[in-house]
């Protein structure tokens, strides 16, 4: 009793503690942990599906609609293409109205403002052929120049311009007497009819550098890059639309992955293996305004990341206990990735474009429990490249 | 030489689980059982001081194991002490589950005193006779007013600090004090009895 009463403060809790520790607890049994996760909120899979729905949508409405105009596109459209295929093809300069002095200038005004209607007031020399356009036109063209003596001279274009009634558009029609006018044109419709189906493809090769979405251990995360991309692409008025199917590579220097077995035991085993590799397949689409030779717009790329391994190491307790080469995808090292950004693309001759881009990741990497994109300084990523259009 | 090193840097921060709440604050299921794990290892032990049965002090653990996912979306990780943290999210959770069910329990444990008084009090007789058992002498917590035995686990048990003690239990540090020291005088007290019931048990 008096053993007690002058124990001290020190004993008295040394005494509970000693209590408490020799007191039995149920060791951790797997039974628990699944006890516990019926508690926890289910796991952010639909963010994940809705990502991947959403950016699949995307890419094939874009080539769906790329397609579309490519087959089914307005005809004015069609025309100008092939206005400019014949300037090309047969080196047609374009001469002021003013110096050719149109007889029915007053009268064309409108005619004079299409593309067709400013070749027609060249001063080409027409065969002697049957320019009367084929059966169903004629009601649509009257000729005016009923004064023009058929002789076996040479005559001028600017002569054989019909008044048309309105009721097409100015292009059907201009394109209509433009055929009748140069029946070379006719060669090139039969010819573009020949080559039947050809899509608006285009390839692009491009180096970049930028950050990583891989975990960052290092100070130095930057690895250069390089993307070769193929897809489809049009051009509408005013803008040029690219949809593509595209293959990254990163080459990092100072990225290393960690993976920790166990730290509760008394033993921590890790491994860490360090990167050599991390490629992507990614879906890039880019809609870019047209200013002559120049296009800039906006570039969204979604796409997957895969790491993969170049040494291996194994650590117990901060102890290297082996060291390997080893190559081969990293279990975990996958993450979906979603960068945006702008892209300049200039045309340096009729099919090679030269371009320039900058994106910034606009999610966060997810899918693996070891990434740490989102930590990353600077999310960006930089490109060069060298585009060649079909 | 130098990436050895660093690589050596890395698995220590791994040591630090930081990687592992990194990707448990992704809600990233191995991550999470073994961060759960981690506190059921060092926490449980907290949670049964204040209930009954290891069913309930798991039902308390894991509801301090929801609160501590909540608040790991808030905490910077690379300056967190981790067990520290979790403890006192536990420590929280604890005493509000008691809080809760405090009514309860003494209105069970008036019930015990005034019908099963018999029935306990030879157990209490035999615990003595058997050299101050560990259950016997963990009981007196109970046999002491709730403030100053919560204060004495927190402080002796636990390992909290009075201001600490002071902001769990919304209570300044002097009164954890007064607490803590009304508690050992208590505690000391009952150990005494404790002990001379077996000798007025012999001397009658």
């Amino acid at each position: 009793m008096s053993n007690n009463r002058n124990i001290t403060d020190a004993e008295l809790d040394a005494l509970f503690k000693n209590a408490e520790a020799t007191t039995p607890v149920p060791a951790f049994e797997d039974a628990f942990w699944t006890e516990m996760e019926t508690m926890l909120p289910a796991k952010k899979r639909k963010g994940v599906i809705l990502f991947w729905w959403m950016s699949g949508a995307a890419v094939i409405t874009v080539m769906s609609v790329l397609l579309a105009m490519h087959y089914f596109g307005t005809q004015e459209q069609k025309d100008g293409i092939r206005k400019s295929s014949l300037q090309d093809k047969h080196d047609i300069s374009l001469p002021d109205s003013k110096q050719t002095g149109n007889a029915n200038e007053s009268s064309d005004a409108k005619f004079q403002n299409t593309p067709s209607g400013d070749l027609q007031q060249n001063n080409f020399f027409i065969p002697n052929v049957d320019k009367r356009p084929a059966n169903g036109l004629n009601e649509n063209i009257v000729e005016n120049n009923t004064d023009t003596p058929n002789t076996d001279e040479p005559v001028i274009a600017e002569n054989e311009i019909p008044v048309v009634k309105m009721e097409e558009s100015d292009l059907v029609l201009n394109k209509r007497n433009f055929v009748r006018t140069y029946p070379v044109v006719l060669n090139d419709v039969a010819r573009e009819n020949e080559e039947g189906f050809k899509l608006p493809l285009y390839t692009e090769f491009a180096i970049g550098y930028g950050q990583s979405y891989k975990r960052i251990e290092f100070s130095n995360n930057w690895s250069t890059q390089f993307r070769l991309t193929a897809g489809l692409t049009q051009e509408v008025p005013g803008m040029l639309l690219s949809a593509g199917l595209a293959f990254r590579a990163e080459m990092p220097n100072n990225l290393s992955y960690v993976k920790v077995e166990s730290n509760l035991s008394s033993t921590t085993k890790s491994y860490v293996s360090e990167y050599r590799g991390l490629y992507s397949v990614e879906f890039p689409l880019e809609a870019a305004g047209r200013f002559g030779r120049n296009a800039l717009g906006l570039f969204f790329v979604p796409g997957i990341q895969l790491g993969y391994t170049g040494n291996k190491s194994y650590y117990e307790n901060n102890n290297l206990v082996s060291r390997e080469r080893e190559s081969g995808a990293i279990e975990d090292a996958k993450t979906m990735t979603m960068e945006c950004g702008l892209k300049y693309s200039y045309d340096i001759s009729e099919h090679l474009m030269l371009t320039g881009s900058c994106t910034f990741d606009i999610v966060r990497p997810f899918q693996s429990a070891y990434y740490q994109g989102d930590n990353r300084d600077y999310p960006a990523t930089f490109f060069v490249g060298l585009r060649r259009n079909f | 030489m130098q990436k050895n090193s660093q690589i050596t840097s890395i698995v220590r921060r791994m040591q630090l689980n930081t990687e592992i709440l990194m990707a448990c604050r992704k809600n990233d299921r191995r991550a999470q059982k073994m961060v759960y794990e981690y506190c059921y290892t060092n926490y449980i032990r907290m949670c049964m001081r204040y209930n009954a049965n290891h069913e309930d002090a798991r039902f308390v653990l894991n509801n301090g194991f929801m609160k501590l996912l909540a608040g790991l979306e808030k905490v910077e990780l690379d300056s967190l002490n981790f067990y520290s943290w979790a403890k006192r999210i536990m420590a929280n959770v604890i005493i509000d589950e008691y809080r809760k069910n405090k009514n309860h329990k003494e209105h069970l444990r008036m019930k015990e005193n005034e019908s099963e008084l018999a029935y306990f009090a030879p157990v209490e007789a035999n615990n003595a006779e058997s050299d101050l058992g560990v259950e016997a002498i963990l009981k007196l917590l109970n046999e002491i007013p709730d403030v100053s035995a919560q204060v004495f686990t927190l402080y002796v048990m636990d390992g909290f600090s009075h201001k600490e003690i002071g902001d769990l239990l919304e209570i300044t540090e002097g009164t954890s004090k007064w607490h803590l020291s009304t508690a050992r005088k208590q505690l000391r007290d009952k150990l005494t009895s404790l002990e001379t019931i077996p000798e007025n048990k012999l001397a009658i």
